[in-house]
């Protein structure tokens, strides 16, 4: 397994928060932090954490980590936690929130964000008789203004 | 998981509806809530564990999302996407809980016998708590990989991070889960 320990948000930050405890730090763990920054090193991990990671991460078989000690109680909570994260997984939105959402949007955002010549606009019987008596007012008008 | 040629078609009608919603469509924008709440509303739930309070930041979220739909650079359910995590940690850092309510659930129960359903109300319980002991951005990474399925590689495009990184907070998230449950569980 391979990772980027020199990652600053993951190294001494107090907002990564809660901890397991930890090994102290051995002679072989301060060598990998005089590497280069942007080399990728092993994760310092004790044996057992290291291939339940790889196993969760789908890299070694789950044989494996049984024949570690401890591994079939680590096997077994995983499984569990696994089971409860699909239940979850499954989760969808309830209705009703995408007409809560839908109800909460301002009307008039994007009205008039564009001039109205540029707007689309929808045909429909009404919209149709109302711009044939418009054009036909503007005919009578101009004809009326011509032969007069 | 999408293909990469699905998410380009899929970037290219969103921008689309993005077009149409920006030259006044208000309802269009439905769309947009229909294709992507529920993989959100998954990532909130599964940060808050609240479903009022991922209701509630689902809703803001798309509010600012629809307020700043000009802003969009590149695919927007990563950006969004972005909106609804920020919104997550933000709520996460102001208010720590110590108790789970997905008890306000009403989602219709799968277990098959109410013996499995309290065993697995009381590992809902635990572990909710058990994430709730976590900083926020290993709680993320937690939920982004376990609960949502995602990829290290699709995580690392969403949170703009690298992939060493996030395996490192997944690491550390599962390390601090095992040592919280494992007394009681294994």
């Amino acid at each position: 397994m391979y990772d980027d320990l020199h990652t600053p948000e993951d190294h001494s930050d107090p907002e990564l928060g809660f901890q397991p405890p930890r090994s102290k730090p051995s002679d072989n763990d301060g060598a990998l932090t005089h590497r280069a920054p942007d080399r990728e090193v092993p994760i310092p991990n004790s044996g057992g954490t290291a291939l339940l990671n790889q196993w969760l991460d789908g890299d070694v078989a789950v044989a494996v980590v049984r024949a570690t000690p401890g591994g079939n109680d680590a096997v077994d909570l995983w499984t569990k936690i696994h089971d409860e994260a699909e239940t979850l997984r499954s989760r969808t939105t309830p209705l009703y929130v995408h007409k809560r959402i839908m109800d909460s949007l301002p009307d008039d955002t994007y009205r008039g964000h564009h001039p109205w010549y540029k707007r689309s606009i929808s045909m429909n019987p009404a919209v149709l008789l109302v711009a044939a008596a418009v054009l036909l007012g503007i005919g009578a008008l101009i004809a009326h203004a011509v032969f007069r | 998981m999408t293909s990469a040629t699905g998410q380009v078609d899929q970037a290219d009608l969103d921008q689309e509806v993005i077009k149409r919603v920006l030259n006044g469509s208000r309802d269009s924008f439905e769309l947009l809530i229909v294709r992507y709440s529920d993989p959100l509303y998954r990532h909130a739930l599964g940060m808050t564990g609240s479903p009022d309070v991922a209701e509630d930041i689902l809703q803001q979220s798309f509010i600012k999302a629809y307020a700043h739909l000009g802003e969009v650079r590149g695919r927007f359910d990563a950006w969004v996407f972005r909106i609804v995590a920020n919104a997550c940690k933000d709520w996460l850092k102001n208010i720590r809980r110590s108790h789970v309510s997905y008890e306000e659930d009403d989602q219709p129960s799968s277990y098959s016998t109410p013996e499995e359903e309290l065993d697995r109300n009381e590992l809902r319980t635990d572990l909710e708590v058990a994430l709730a002991a976590l900083a926020p951005a290993l709680r993320e990474a937690f939920v982004m990989k376990h609960v949502e399925g995602r990829s290290y590689e699709e995580m690392a495009e969403l949170l703009r991070t690298t992939v060493g990184a996030l395996k490192m907070r997944v690491h550390r998230a599962r390390e601090a889960l095992q040592h919280l449950l494992e007394g009681k569980y294994a």
